[in-house]
């Protein structure tokens, strides 16, 4: 019985794990869709790119010095971070810029295409090889009770809780992040009011190309191989997305936890006991969105939008 | 005097039919690696057919199907047990398989009643993983994912297995699939369609049930999926799950994009286009690129392709077909270099 | 004999009444006005008849027909049509094409399998639209496209588009709105000759007072979902109920 209980628990745990990543990427494509409307096929992607140009500091950085220490590990975020800011810039200016007014079919095309290219010029500048990203915290793990947890989950979870408090932070306690969210409920009122809106979408990409490199710093030691096709993990995000409704950003995180959790618990326990959940293990993101978007099309947490005769 | 009805030119559309039916002597007599070019353009053929019932989903309802990859699978898969393992002969199953389809479509298209734009994209794209899974999963029927052998096509008693024969197996449906899209496109249905796509509200007061026309929407992109499904099975004569992956999906909606999407013209260049670039185009340069950066010949592939897919969205909203119009346009008025597009 | 009896109607918003017990009948080929502050029900009405709003209460006849039991789409078939206050075309198709939506319920499925065999058919469907848009002196706008084309244009294809499928009734929504004087008298035209010559009758919402004074039979005057005053226009517009609610209190010591 404990056996059951303690490997539940674990299953719980480091399904958290994995829904917080999947949370923070579904963040960031919220905070997309809530400004400007475009859905972003290439939040997965953005991910990969920041996981692999995080491994290439930490890389260089030990190279240099040799010896891995907390600072190497520091300094190398610190690049990434600026590396996602200029590249949140950068695709504000490709993406939504000439994309304004175009209808969404064409804006969804475009994050899509963009997606290809980047995983295409990814590959072509690291080569076809699968890279070993090494963990700030080793393997370790620690016990408490009856469950063993290994570190690298709790630091997950720890920096994605962390992560979700500072941006409610900024969305609610300042300037920028009030302009924000005034801009998201109406562009043009906010316009009206001299709140420079072109400035803020270029905000809100910088911030969710920040989001997505830092799930891909945090996601990448955890899948212990680090190739392209990471990205597709991102498209997982999509039912954590829609799940907590699609727009609402607590919606997003306890989606993408749920989903996290309900992966890992079928994924362990569930095919343990019953040989045919082996079969749809991967695809039971998918299951549980559309069986979530038959009952409540506009996800759980949606609010749904009246339309004007 | 000319009729007021007669404004569709029709007169190069027998031009073009025999232009099609020559194209493979043709390339016969200019070139050595002819094979190649038919293989190319059978698959081209077939994108053409699915493409065709995408873009009366995609382009003139506005249903986004981001799994129609799911809709090939079904086709190819039903059919080829069907003549295989349960003996149908072929020409019941180009009949049969892609009703079979219509229906399934049915099925993916039902959430579509209750859910619309990005929503039902997700959707669909979770099918197309739900479906891919499912196929792998009846292993006694589908061998799963080690892949099927599919044998060649018997019409009449003639057993169609050259690269010339399958090129006109092809094309003969191509024909018939583009004018059949054409003629619902122009007719209440397609009308419908875009109606549902723009305005439910004027769609509901001029008469149209919209959840019934949402589901024939699927049903008869079904229909063009599930027949070129068959002869994607029945011509490639081998057929795994790995053809049938997201990408291809995607690969779809950008061929009907990039062809210009709600106009069946459109959706047949795009397919011609990218398929062509693809194939053709592609190794041209890759090797240049190869030698250059030394990578692996499919990034070099995806990176062209999306490069170019950005590109249309971003300078040619309106495709091919749009950019077609256009150029019309402007050498018919030439003097006067027109600024306007539909006025 | 009244053609349309709309019987204690009530319609409320989860807590807003929008149309409390309105009870009127409109005649057969008549132009029937609804007139009203913005947000007194007008347009919720029209959505009851329509059968886009549900109403909680209340019965609406045309011809005999119980029209509150019946969905959206079916209502055209009953011979009730209508155009919208913010125009609903489909700017990716022509103006022809956009006509012949109407005619959706004047063509059955057998005419539709016919079509992706002759061409004949289409000409068929085309000569219902060409027909209405001579009607509506707009013959050669037929090949254009519905994008950029100009205000007065769109509203005039959506009243083509009401009347292609030959209906009895005909809702207007602010057919004059966003108009100019020359195009709203052409509107005013247009409406009495869908009567007199089409013999449809006509249920009208327009804020222009000229126009609806002008050519209306009746008029309804709505305030907050209750009939204020009812009757020949005259009469309404020496009603001093209507007055006040139109120019405010009246100014007495």
């Amino acid at each position: 019985m404990t056996d059951i209980l303690s490997g539940f628990g674990q299953e719980i745990i480091s399904g958290i794990a994995l829904g917080s990543i999947y949370a923070l990427i579904a963040l960031g494509f919220t905070m997309i869709f809530k400004a400007t409307e475009v859905v972003n096929f290439a939040q997965g992607d953005l991910m990969m790119v920041g996981a692999y140009v995080n491994f290439f500091f930490v890389s260089t950085f030990l190279s240099n010095s040799g010896e891995p220490s907390a600072w190497t590990f520091m300094v190398a975020l610190l690049c990434s971070i600026i590396f996602s800011v200029l590249f949140g810039l950068f695709l504000d200016f490709i993406i939504n810029r000439p994309l304004k007014d175009a209808p969404i079919f064409s804006v969804i095309m475009a994050t899509l295409s963009l997606a290809i290219i980047m995983r295409a010029l990814v590959a072509m500048i690291a080569g076809p090889i699968s890279l070993m990203p090494i963990s700030p915290f080793g393997d370790n793990s620690i016990t408490i009770g009856i469950i063993v947890i290994s570190v690298l989950d709790l630091s997950i979870i720890a920096s994605a809780i962390i992560l979700v408090i500072i941006f409610y932070f900024i969305f609610h306690y300042t300037k920028w992040g009030i302009a924000m969210q005034a801009t998201s409920e109406d562009p043009v009122a906010a316009q009206l009011m001299g709140i420079p809106i072109k400035k803020i979408y270029a905000l809100v990409w910088i911030f969710s190309a920040l989001v997505a490199t830092l799930s891909g710093v945090l996601l990448a030691p955890r899948i212990a191989l680090l190739d392209t096709s990471m990205g597709f993990l991102g498209l997982k995000a999509f039912p954590a997305a829609v799940l907590g409704g699609f727009g609402s950003i607590p919606g997003a995180i306890v989606g993408g936890v749920i989903l996290g959790v309900i992966e890992t618990i079928s994924l362990g326990t569930l095919s343990f006991h019953f040989e045919w959940i082996k079969e749809i293990n991967d695809i039971i993101a998918w299951f549980v969105l559309i069986a979530v978007l038959m009952v409540k099309p506009n996800g759980l947490f949606g609010i749904e939008k009246v339309k004007k005769v | 005097m000319k009729d007021r009805y007669d404004h569709e030119n029709i007169y190069w559309i027998p031009i073009l039919i025999i232009f099609v039916f020559l194209l493979p002597l043709i390339l016969k007599g200019i070139s050595f690696s002819y094979k190649y070019y038919l293989f190319v353009l059978n698959l081209a053929g077939i994108y053409i057919i699915l493409n065709v019932g995408l873009d009366l989903l995609s382009g003139f309802t506005g249903l986004v199907s981001l799994g129609h990859a799911a809709f090939l699978a079904v086709g190819a898969y039903t059919s080829a047990i069907m003549v295989d393992q349960l003996g149908v002969p072929f020409s019941l199953s180009l009949i049969l398989s892609p009703v079979i389809v219509g229906l399934f479509g049915f099925i993916i298209g039902f959430p579509a009643l209750r859910i619309s734009g990005m929503y039902l994209g997700l959707t669909t794209m979770g099918f197309g993983f739900i479906v891919k899974r499912i196929i792998i999963s009846f292993r006694d029927w589908t061998q799963g994912s080690a892949g099927l052998e599919v044998s060649s096509p018997v019409l009449f008693g003639y057993t169609i297995k050259s690269d010339l024969d399958n090129y006109y197996l092809i094309y003969t449906f191509v024909i018939v699939a583009i004018i059949i899209g054409r003629r619902i496109a122009t007719s209440k249905i397609g009308r419908s369609f875009m109606a549902i796509r723009d305005s439910e509200q004027a769609a509901e007061a001029s008469g149209i049930n919209l959840s019934q026309y949402k589901m024939l929407a699927f049903f008869i992109s079904g229909l063009f999926a599930g027949f070129a499904g068959v002869l994607f099975a029945h011509t490639s004569s081998f057929i795994s799950t790995d053809h049938f992956d997201i990408l291809l999906s995607i690969y779809f909606i950008i061929m009907v994009l990039v062809g210009g999407a709600s106009s069946i013209y459109g959706a047949v260049l795009g397919s011609l286009f990218i398929v062509l670039l693809d194939n053709l185009f592609v190794p041209l340069i890759e090797d240049q690129i190869q030698l250059l950066f030394n990578t692996q010949a499919g990034d070099i592939q995806s990176l062209i392709f999306g490069l170019i897919m950005f590109l249309f969205i971003i300078f040619q909203p309106m495709g091919l077909y749009g950019m077609w119009l256009k150029m019309r346009i402007y050498w018919k008025l030439f003097p006067f270099n027109p600024r306007q597009r539909f006025t | 004999m009244p053609d349309l009896i709309i019987d204690n109607l009530t319609m409320r918003f989860s807590g807003l009444v929008a149309l409390d017990e309105v009870s009127f009948s409109v005649k057969n080929n008549e132009i029937f006005s609804l007139i009203g502050p913005n947000g007194s029900g007008k347009t919720t009405l029209f959505n009851c008849i329509n059968g886009f709003n549900k109403p909680q209460n209340g019965k609406i006849y045309f011809n005999g027909d119980n029209l509150l039991g019946k969905k959206a789409h079916r209502i055209i078939h009953s011979g009730i049509s209508r155009t919208f206050q913010n125009v609903q075309n489909i700017p990716f198709m022509t103006i022809l094409d956009n006509i012949l939506l109407g005619a959706n319920s004047r063509i059955d499925a057998l005419d539709t399998l016919k079509r992706c065999v002759s061409r004949d058919q289409r000409k068929t469907e085309e000569s219902m639209a060409l027909e209405i848009m001579d009607f509506l002196g707009m013959a050669n706008y037929e090949q254009k496209f519905m994008m950029g084309q100009p205000f007065a244009i769109q509203k005039l294809a959506e009243i083509a588009r009401a009347l292609v499928s030959k209906p009895k009734l005909i809702l207007l929504d602010e057919p004059a709105a966003g108009m100019n004087d020359q195009e709203t008298r052409e509107i005013a035209n247009i409406i009495r000759d869908i009567r007199d010559e089409l013999g449809v009758t006509v249920l009208l919402v327009e804020h222009d007072m000229n126009l609806v004074m002008s050519i209306s039979d009746r008029i309804c005057v709505l305030e907050s979902g209750k009939i204020l005053a009812l009757g020949k226009p005259n009469v309404v517009k020496d009603d001093p109920k209507v007055i006040e609610s139109y120019l405010g209190e009246p100014l007495d010591a």
